[in-house]
């Protein structure tokens, strides 16, 4: 028989579960990049604001809750001006659900480039999480800002030491929106029912997830419902740091990062296993 | 001194057939559960028939190609080349069978994959070539020469959307011709352009497999193309290989 050494590369019916060739993926960096650059540069193409729109999304949402959520519906803030109160749960949810549904639709968006040439697929909802990150922290930026001027204000807001937690919070919504996009992207590829059902259970998880009322509104009982949810830990940290200065016992972050892994890797496994034979079925 | 680049060995695809609907859910459900309880048969190539609503797309499909070489695949519609050319190029997988190679590989199974029609010319040249497999300073090296080769100066700041087709496949053509793999895979791009574009493809495929030993694999409609091109022709009909040899012997028969 022949000598495996000698080949390069081998093509083969199947993969093995666990074979996932992530050095490949640094081979690849150029196409990453370029990917990024594609998707910056085409998305704002023929729109008057541009780049405003950015700052603008998050904006406007949130001032569609301050009026429905706060102003109409009473719903408390836990003492923090309601504009500031929305901002991070806005923009933590948007940032999760963005990543989400463009990993979601990794085949059915590419097909067309999936079906002419290879490249290791998660290229694709990599660079669209590196781009909606992008986002995520021209969106911080404007939040902290705001937050500056709250600050001085009369509110009573006390920044803490967990607000260096904020990265690890990003890396968390990523990691969970990935995963999750990963293992949704197999499913989609053949049943495009998915993308209907999905949308809408998206906005269900929604208001599950913390993002226009705290967690303190939620009765004792279900509390425990609220915390597997990986986004509620994610959240309340993010406001715990910046308007308290009550840290949340840590096991929630723990909880939440571990749940968020555990999707990353699933999701990987599953991916790698189909990423070739998805495009028989797409 | 020329080497064996590329080796099949037995490739076989097989299609289901049919479209999706509710029962394809159970179907799904009661294959998977089978083969994981080990009653699928579908893993036996010999003697073993489909089940009903699955086709071949290819049989036992073995060759091999050397360096410097050009293989030509010929064969009416549906006779299993595109396939084949896909496999080859990672983009479906084969049901049996495998397939070894050396080095890089470069696959043209479409003039300007992954252009966007948003972007610039310059911009679509680095696309372009990133997606097919080169890397950001091998275009930066080669990026003059490619818009000589194009003839397309005047239009690099241009969206490509404002392109006329011939630019645009001038464009694409300038950039895979620039790639530098050592297995080249062409499906008949060359039926997107006229005579002249196409004397100049023929031309510099020849140019890569001659002069800087690439193995080109090539496939066509185009009798007249395969004979000047292809140093050997395989022929398909309906997935398996019923000729192989010189373009002269081969293409005879027909």
């Amino acid at each position: 028989m022949y000598n495996k050494a000698e080949w390069d590369w081998e093509i083969k019916p199947d993969e093995g579960w666990f074979n996932l060739r992530l050095n490949e993926l640094l081979q690849y960096k150029d196409l990453l990049l370029r990917f990024l650059r594609r998707d910056l540069i085409a998305s704002y193409q023929q729109t008057i604001l541009g780049p405003i729109w950015v700052f603008l999304q998050p904006l406007l949402t949130t001032l569609v809750y301050f009026i429905i959520f706060s102003r109409i519906a009473h719903l408390p803030t836990d003492g923090i001006p309601a504009i500031l109160f929305y901002l991070p749960g806005t923009i933590i949810w948007t940032y999760f659900s963005d990543c989400l549904y463009s990993t979601m639709n990794t085949f059915v968006h590419n097909a067309n480039i999936f079906n002419k040439v290879y490249f290791p697929r998660l290229i694709s909802p990599l660079s669209l999480i590196i781009f909606h990150s992008f986002r995520l922290s021209i969106q911080l930026m404007l939040f902290f800002l705001l937050y500056l001027f709250f600050l001085f204000g009369p509110h009573h807001i006390t920044p803490s030491w967990t607000i260096l937690l904020l990265p690890i919070l990003v890396a968390i919504t990523a990691a969970f929106a990935l995963g999750a996009g990963l293992i949704l992207s197999v499913f989609t590829a053949k049943y495009r029912d998915l993308d209907n059902i999905l949308q809408f259970l998206l906005r269900l998880f929604m208001f599950a997830t913390p993002v226009v009322y705290p967690v303190s509104l939620v009765p004792e009982k279900y509390k425990i419902l609220f915390w597997i949810n990986p986004l509620t830990a994610v959240i309340e940290t993010f406001r715990a740091g910046f308007f308290t200065n009550q840290a949340l016992p840590a096991g929630y972050l723990l909880l939440s990062a571990s749940s968020a892994m555990l999707f990353l890797f699933g999701g990987l496994v599953l991916f790698h296993k189909h990423e070739i034979k998805a495009m028989d079925i797409v | 001194m020329s080497r064996v680049m590329i080796k099949a060995e037995n490739i076989s695809k097989y299609y289901r057939l049919g479209a999706l609907g509710s029962s394809t859910v159970k179907e799904d459900i009661s294959h998977w559960w089978n083969r994981r309880s080990r009653l699928d048969s579908i893993q036996n190539p010999d003697g073993f028939q489909p089940a009903s609503g699955h086709i071949w797309a290819l049989r036992n499909i073995s060759f091999e190609a050397e360096s410097g070489e050009v293989l030509g695949f010929m064969g009416r519609n549906g006779a299993g080349k595109s396939t084949l050319l896909k496999i080859i190029s990672r983009i479906t997988l084969p049901s049996e069978g495998r397939i070894l190679g050396k080095g890089r590989t470069a696959s043209l199974l479409e003039v300007g994959t992954g252009f966007h029609q948003e972007l610039t010319g310059r911009e679509n040249i680095y696309l372009n070539g990133n997606i097919l497999g080169m890397k950001k300073k091998e275009i930066e090296k080669k990026f003059d020469e490619i818009v000589d080769y194009s003839g397309v100066e005047k239009f690099l700041e241009t969206p490509v959307k404002r392109y006329s087709s011939g630019m645009y496949v001038r464009l694409a053509f300038a950039v895979a011709a620039h790639l530098d793999p050592e297995i080249l895979i062409v499906d008949e791009v060359l039926a997107a352009g006229d005579a002249e574009f196409q004397r100049k493809c023929i031309g510099k495929m020849k140019e890569l497999s001659s002069q800087h030993g690439k193995t080109i694999l090539f496939v066509s409609h185009n009798m007249q193309s395969l004979r000047t091109l292809c140093d050997r022709v395989i022929e398909l009909d309906r997935g398996e290989i019923v000729n192989v040899g010189a373009p002269e012997e081969v293409i005879e028969e027909i």
